[in-house]
C-alpha cells in the first residue's frame, strides 16, 4: 500500500510537471488554442485528472498483484478440469530478493554492454555480454553457455554485417 | 492491380524474404511472453537500411507468421504465445492432453489461412473505398478518429481506463518532445540539442515491448514442462463444410474488431470463442474439453483481424492495434505516408502489401504443417539462452537506428519504465500509440481550430454540424459514456432484466 501511495503521488507530480512545462514553452500561451503550448497543457490536465482517479482507487502494489495472479481463475469452458489449469512452467526456487538481485545485475550488464560499445571490438563484446548474461541466469552451465555465446556472437556478427548491412562501432 | 499483387509471388528475392519472415514470426510467436509487436519492432530497426518494399514485405510476413505462431504454445503447453492466443488454450490444450496435438495444430493452420484470406479480401474491397472517402476528411475528423483510437485502447486495455489514459498521456507528451512541425517552436527539449529532433520512437518501442518483457520473464526462469504426443495432423475434410458458417461469422467478427482503432486479436478471439460457445448447438466435443469449434473460432477471428487492422492503417494512417502502430512507424521511416494519400501516391505498394500477406499465408501452411515436432522443441529452449539473445537484438536494433549509443540508452530507459508499468498493472500499448498519434493529434486539432478562426467554440460546434464529424463525435461520446460506472450499472440491470424475462 505504501508503494501504491508513492506511485500515486509520482503520477500526480508527473502530470503537474507536464502542465508546468507547457506554461514554460518560450513565447507561447497555453490559452491560445492555436499555439504549440495549448495541446500539451490539455494533455497534462487530462493526465492530472486520470492520476487523481488512480490515486482515489489506489495503485495495486506488485506483491498484491502477483498474489491476485496466483489466485485460481476460472477458464472459460473447462472449470471442472483442474488438471488443465496447472502452470506449465516449473516454479523456480528463488526468493523475491534473489529476483531483485538478478534483475539489477542483468540491467547493469545491459548498461555495461551499451557503454562499452564504443570502446571494445563488437564481436568480442557481444560474446562477453552473451556469456555473462547466460552465466548469470543459468549459474551452473558454464561450458554450454561458453560454446553457445561464442557461436551466437560470431553468427550474429556476420548476419548483421552482411544481411542487415550494419556498421558496428570499431 | 493484379500485376502488383503478383509481385511477391514472382520475385524470388521477396519470396525468400517472406518465407523467412513468416518462419521467424512463427518461431517468435510460439515463444511464450515474446510478442509479435516486439518481433516486428526489432525488424523495423534491423531493416532500416533496406529498400522500402523488401523491408515492408518482410515485416508483414513476420506480422502474419507471429500472430499464427502464438496459438502453438497455447495448444502444446497451455501457455499463450501472445495475448491473442489466450482463447486457444481453452480447447487446444485439452486436445493435446488427449494426444491430438497434431489435429489441433492442423486445424489452427488451415483456419488461420482461411481467416487471413477473408481478412485480406475485406481489406482489398474496403480500403480503396475508404481511402477515397478519407480524402474528404477534414482536420477535425482526423483528430476525432485518433482521439477515438486512444480512448478505445484505454477502454479495452487491461486494468482501469484511467491508467490507460494516463499512460497514453505520457506517450503523447513524449511524442511532442522536439520541434513543433507547424511553428518550429521547441517543446520539452530543456535546451538539449539531441532532444530537438525528438525521442526516437523505435528505441522507445524496443524498450517497452522488448527489454521490459525480458525483465518480466526474469521473475521465473523455470523450464517448460511438456510431454506432447503429436498424433495425426489433418482433421477430416467434412469438417471444412461443417465449420463454414462459423468460419464466416467469426471472420466478420475479426474484421470488424480489427477495424476499430486500438482493438486487436486479443479482443476478437475471445468474442469469437464466446460467440461459438453460444451459437454452436452440437460441437464435436463439449467446449473446454477439446471442441474443434473452440479452436476454429478464435483462429479465424485472430487472423482476419490482421486484415481488418490494416484497413484504418493503410487508408487513414491510424493503427488498428500495437503491431500496426509499429508498421505505421516503419512506413514513415521509409518515407511513406500511411493514410489516404498512400492510395493516391503509391497505390502499387498497397497491392504489394496485400500480395505479400497472401504469400505469407501460403508459407504459414508450409511451416505450419511441417516440422511440428521441431517447433514443439523450440518452445523448450531454456530462458537463460533466449533472454540474453533477445536483449542482444534490442540493443543492436536500437543502435542501428542512427548508429548511436544514445538510442540504446533510451531503449534501456524505456525498458525499465515498461517493466515498472507492467509490474504495477499499467498497459504499455497506449504509450506507443500516444507517441505515434500524439504529435499528429496536436497538429490536426490546431489546424481545425485555425480553420474556425482560432475559436474553440467554433471548433466544438463544427463537430456537430458536419455529418462525418457528427458520427465520429457521437462515437467518441458513447465511448466516454460507456466507461462510466452509471452506464455499466444500467447495462447490467438491463441485462439482468432481459435474462429473467427470457428464463
Amino acid at each position: 500500500m505504501v508503494a501504491g501511495k508513492y506511485i500515486s503521488t509520482l503520477l500526480i507530480v508527473l502530470s503537474l510537471a507536464v502542465v508546468a512545462m507547457s506554461f514554460n514553452i518560450e513565447g507561447q500561451s497555453v490559452f491560445d488554442p492555436s499555439s504549440p503550448a495549448f495541446f500539451p497543457a490539455l494533455v497534462g490536465a487530462v493526465m492530472l485528472i486520470s492520476a487523481l482517479m488512480i490515486a482515489r482507487r489506489g495503485v495495486q502494489s506488485p506483491s498484491s498483484a502477483q498474489e491476485e495472479d496466483k489466485a485460481p481463475k476460472p477458464v472459460a469452458g473447462n472449470e471442472d478440469d483442474e488438471e488443465l489449469e496447472k502452470d506449465m512452467y516449473e516454479v523456480e526456487n528463488i526468493t523475491q530478493k534473489g529476483i531483485n538481485i538478478r534483475l539489477i545485475l542483468f540491467t547493469l550488464l545491459v548498461v555495461l554492454f551499451a557503454v562499452l560499445m564504443n570502446y571494445f571490438n563488437f564481436m568480442v563484446l557481444s560474446f562477453l555480454f552473451l556469456f555473462g548474461a547466460m552465466l548469470l541466469l543459468s549459474r551452473e552451465k558454464v561450458l554450454r553457455s561458453l560454446i553457445l555465446s561464442a557461436v551466437f556472437a560470431v553468427g550474429f556478427y556476420y548476419i548483421f554485417v552482411y544481411v542487415f548491412h550494419f556498421v558496428f562501432p570499431s | 492491380m493484379l500485376d502488383q499483387i503478383l509481385v511477391p509471388f514472382t520475385d524470388l528475392h521477396l519470396l525468400l524474404l517472406i518465407a523467412l519472415g513468416t518462419l521467424f514470426g512463427v518461431v517468435k510467436g510460439l515463444l511464450p511472453g515474446l510478442s509479435v509487436t516486439m518481433a516486428v519492432t526489432l525488424l523495423v530497426s534491423l531493416t532500416y537500411t533496406w529498400d522500402t518494399i523488401p523491408a515492408i514485405v518482410t515485416m508483414i510476413a513476420v506480422f502474419y507468421g507471429g500472430v499464427y505462431g502464438g496459438a502453438r504454445s497455447s495448444i502444446l503447453i497451455n501457455v499463450p504465445g501472445s495475448a491473442s492466443s489466450l482463447a486457444h488454450t481453452f480447447d487446444g490444450y485439452p486436445l493435446t492432453k488427449r494426444g491430438e496435438a497434431g489435429v489441433a495444430i492442423g486445424i489452427t493452420t488451415i483456419y488461420a489461412v482461411i481467416g487471413g484470406a477473408i481478412g485480406l479480401l475485406c481489406l482489398a474491397l474496403a480500403a480503396p473505398f475508404l481511402g477515397e472517402l478519407a480524402l474528404g476528411f477534414a482536420a477535425r475528423d482526423y483528430f476525432l478518429i485518433m482521439f477515438l483510437g486512444l480512448l478505445l485502447v484505454g477502454g479495452l486495455s487491461e486494468g482501469s481506463m484511467a491508467k490507460a489514459i494516463f499512460v497514453a498521456g505520457i506517450g503523447v507528451t513524449l511524442g511532442m518532445v522536439g520541434m513543433d512541425s507547424l511553428t518550429g517552436v521547441e517543446r520539452f527539449t530543456f535546451g538539449n540539442l539531441e532532444l530537438k529532433s525528438g525521442i526516437n520512437y523505435i528505441a522507445c518501442m524496443l524498450g517497452l515491448f522488448g527489454l521490459s518483457e525480458v525483465f518480466v520473464q526474469l521473475h521465473n526462469l523455470g523450464k517448460v514442462k511438456a510431454d506432447v504426443i503429436i498424433g495425426k495432423i489433418l482433421p477430416p475434410l467434412i469438417y471444412l463444410i461443417k465449420f463454414l458458417p462459423l468460419t464466416i461469422r467469426t471472420a466478420i467478427i475479426g474484421v470488424v474488431v480489427g477495424i476499430l482503432p486500438g482493438a486487436g486479436g486479443e479482443i476478437s478471439s475471445l468474442i469469437a470463442y464466446d460467440h461459438a460457445k453460444k451459437t454452436v448447438k452440437n460441437p464435436t466435443r463439449p467446449f473446454g474439453k477439446g471442441a474443434y469449434e473452440g479452436l476454429v473460432a478464435p483462429e479465424v477471428a485472430v487472423m482476419s483481424t490482421n486484415g481488418g487492422a490494416m484497413i484504418p492503417m493503410l487508408t487513414l494512417g491510424i493503427p488498428g492495434d500495437a503491431v500496426t502502430a509499429v508498421l505505421i512507424g516503419a512506413m514513415t521511416i521509409h518515407g511513406l505516408k500511411p493514410g489516404p494519400m498512400l492510395m493516391v501516391e503509391t497505390p502499387e505498394l498497397f497491392w504489394v502489401i496485400l500480395g505479400a500477406a497472401l504469400v505469407s499465408l501460403i508459407f504459414i501452411i508450409v511451416w505450419g504443417l511441417s516440422a511440428i515436432s521441431f517447433f514443439a522443441r523450440v518452445i523448450l529452449i531454456p530462458k537463460y539462452i533466449l533472454m540474453p539473445i533477445i536483449v542482444f537484438f534490442t540493443v543492436i536494433g536500437s543502435y542501428g537506428i542512427n548508429n548511436s549509443v544514445a538510442d540504446v540508452y533510451w531503449m534501456i530507459a524505456f525498458g525499465v519504465i515498461g517493466y515498472l508499468l507492467k509490474l504495477y498493472k499499467f498497459p504499455t500499448g497506449p504509450m506507443v500509440l500516444g507517441i505515434i498519434l500524439g504529435p499528429q493529434m496536436d497538429v490536426y486539432l490546431r489546424r481545425a481550430i485555425i480553420t474556425e478562426e482560432g475559436s474553440v467554440w467554433g471548433f466544438v460546434s463544427s463537430l456537430f454540424v458536419h455529418p462525418i464529424s457528427l458520427i465520429l463525435t457521437l462515437f467518441v461520446l458513447f465511448t466516454l459514456l460507456s466507461q462510466t460506472n452509471m452506464y455499466k450499472k444500467m447495462t447490467k440491470q438491463l441485462f439482468q432484466k432481459f435474462s429473467k424475462k427470457s428464463a
